[in-house]
């Protein structure tokens, strides 16, 4: 989905001039005559720029340096004939300052006999054109995007109107500050050593670069010997919880920025030694020497999940209550619902007027791939329910504690 | 000892069980500045459920603080009980024991020995990079020459070539031997290594030295 440019099968122009070579000349679209069928006015419907969560209208707060998507939707039945759209975007931070083109990662296949609506358009990735901005764009203040260009492949600008451009603010967030600690254990039954594979640490430090309010993970990451051995009972956990305390302690004495989070991550070997994840604490303000430990190992459908780690959106929970994130309290009957103030049903991104959808945007290095979540097939990472991405609630609310801890922490400080 | 790295706080970490009253003393660390981010828990009321309390060598209390529980999440759903407790508190030179009290009753102490000086006999056993027979990227460091001794732990740190952070590799240990792992410092040529007392309350650096890790 991220890929690059493609042209679909569309002939060059026979008759070339001389003056056409790109070598010698600006490369000069083909003529009207040789394109696809004529268009008439393009509408726009909307523009949405979105990160990890986002309404139509952009409710949701954009964090500065964050990877970040538009989405040109358009309304197909006003087109004459199907077509392969292409578009550009000009981005500038004011009015009177230089601008940035961006071309669309993709055409989009237009199809006036698609009269898909909006809300259902913005489930699809294929059915908007979609933008990725540069970093140069998204520094901390305002973003204004106006829609440059669209016209078809091998064809002329069309003539477009509606919602033709979008004023955003992009604000200033904290990184992430993760210190991430494998522990190694024995299993005294098989005499077998387990240590977290290297996919499970880059699944969570991918995953919380992705969902997490943040412009970019402060990452370090060791495997060091547990301080206990399977097979593991109850107090496990607090055992490994109590060792990257006293872990997070010695290295903040020795200069680890006080507002790092330690994650500790247990494999499950193969399903044979689960400890369920803890976090020691859900902090009511910022406290970062809260600490949690995690299970990590292949999901094989655990919550909906089929890829190569489940330890990404578990870890990022546990982080959550890490932050003073409470549970939603879904499913109903297996999770507390200790958090009053979650505001969609079942735990999901969205309600059903499905204002909120998730984005993933991808890690091309993991070989993730862009992906819309529908907001009411998709559950917040706070809820023990499947298929597990950030809603708005968590993600303005962890934005904000992190605020409040990069200021109160700030060891220029302390 | 190479050098006495006057702490002046230790941070205690401690586990409590409000609804068994079970707990325990896992990790008296002394620290030269505060590590836990609640900074200023304040003195135990003599009604709190749980406190740390300090006494002097002849058993009397000299100060007492109620500190921070920080109730386990994701448990079932059942109102949590089991609490972690990492609370910094300040040193003081007649400072001889911490006790962890839950409703007046003592759970756990931490009273330190008095503690012989293990330099020279560290120096003169301790391996400092050996590899393991048969695993050549883990390479032991201190010595099994060294006896535990009540409320006295070693940890072993590490900075790489290309990092300015010490990490902690090993905490709480009873004996002064540890294993590293150099495939946990990649990019890395060299590593500096410092081996640390824990004794009592207070941080002594038993030896500081350089390893290759590329031969
Ligand atoms: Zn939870």
């Amino acid at each position: 989905m991220m890929g690059k440019h493609e042209n679909k099968g569309m002939a060059r122009p026979q008759i070339q001039s001389l003056d056409s070579n790109p070598y010698v000349a600006p490369r000069r679209r083909v003529t009207s005559k040789l394109s696809g069928p004529a268009l008439s006015q393009i509408t726009i419907q909307a523009i949405e720029i979105c990160q990890a969560i986002q309404s139509v209208e952009s409710s949701v707060t954009l964090i500065a340096d964050k990877a970040t998507m538009v989405r040109v939707y358009i309304d197909q039945t006003s087109l004459a004939g199907g077509v392969q759209l292409r578009g550009e975007l000009k981005v500038r931070k004011t009015a009177t300052g230089p601008a940035t083109y961006v071309p669309a990662l993709e055409d989009l296949a237009a199809d006036p006999q698609d009269a898909t609506k909006l809300i259902d358009k913005r489930n699809l990735t294929g059915a908007s054109l979609n933008f990725r901005l540069p970093t140069t764009v998204t520094a901390a203040g305002a973003l204004l995007v106006e829609v440059n260009r669209i016209w078809p492949a091998g064809g002329d600008d069309a003539m477009f109107g509606g919602v033709t451009s979008s004023t955003v603010e992009f604000v200033y967030g904290p990184p992430l500050r993760i210190r991430c600690i494998g522990l190694r254990y024995v299993d005294t039954g098989t005499g077998q050593t387990h240590t977290p594979d290297a996919v499970h640490f880059a699944y969570l430090r991918s995953f919380l670069e992705r969902a997490y309010p943040v412009p970019s993970v402060d990452w370090s990451q060791i495997v060091v010997e547990a301080n206990f051995a399977a097979p593991f009972n109850d107090q496990t956990v607090l055992r490994a919880n109590a060792q990257i305390a006293a872990i997070r302690s010695s290295e903040v004495d020795n200069g680890m920025d006080p507002r790092t989070h330690y994650l500790a991550l247990v494999d499950d070997a193969r399903g044979r030694n689960f400890m369920r994840g803890r976090a020691m604490g859900i902090p009511d303000a910022a406290a970062p020497d809260t600490v949690a430990s995690a299970p990590c190992g292949v999901p094989n459908g655990f919550a909906g999940d089929h890829d190569l780690s489940y330890a990404d959106w578990y870890g990022a929970h546990e982080l959550g209550h890490t932050f003073g994130r409470f549970h939603p309290g879904f499913p109903a009957g297996t999770q507390d619902a200790s958090d009053p103030d979650f505001p969609f049903e079942e735990g999901q991104l969205s309600d059903a007027d499905q204002k909120f959808v998730g984005y993933d945007l991808g890690d091309a290095g993991l070989g993730i791939r862009l992906q819309a979540l529908a907001g009411t097939h998709h559950h917040d990472l706070m809820t023990y329910a499947e298929r597990q991405w950030i809603c708005a609630h968590t993600f303005e609310a962890i934005r904000t504690r992190l605020i409040e801890e990069d200021r109160q922490f700030d060891p220029a400080i302390v | 000892m190479v050098d006495d790295l006057a702490s002046t706080f230790a941070h205690v970490i401690a586990n409590i069980d409000t609804a068994s009253g079970e707990g325990s003393i896992d990790y008296v660390l002394p620290s030269r500045k505060r590590t836990a981010s609640n900074m200023f828990a304040g003195p135990a009321p003599d009604k709190a459920k749980v406190r740390l309390v300090l006494k002097d060598a002849a058993g009397k209390e000299i100060g007492s603080v109620r500190p921070e529980l920080r109730f386990e999440a994701c448990d079932d759903g059942r109102q949590p009980h089991r609490a972690l407790i990492q609370q910094d508190v300040e040193l003081s030179d007649d400072l001889a024991s911490v006790a962890l009290e839950f409703e007046g009753k003592v759970v756990d102490v931490f009273h330190p020995e008095p503690v012989p000086p293990i330099g020279e006999q560290f120096r003169n056993t301790a391996e400092w990079g050996l590899p393991l027979p048969g695993n050549p990227d883990k390479l032991a460091v201190g010595t099994h020459a060294v006896e535990p001794q009540a409320g006295v732990s070693y940890m072993v740190q590490a900075k790489p070539d290309n990092s300015d952070q010490w990490q902690t590799l090993s905490v709480g240990k009873s004996t002064p031997d540890f294993v590293i792992d150099k495939n946990q410092f990649p990019g890395a040529s060299s590593l500096d290594v410092r081996v640390t007392q824990n004794a009592g309350f207070k941080q002594l650096t038993v030896e500081e030295k350089t390893m290759k890790l590329d031969e």
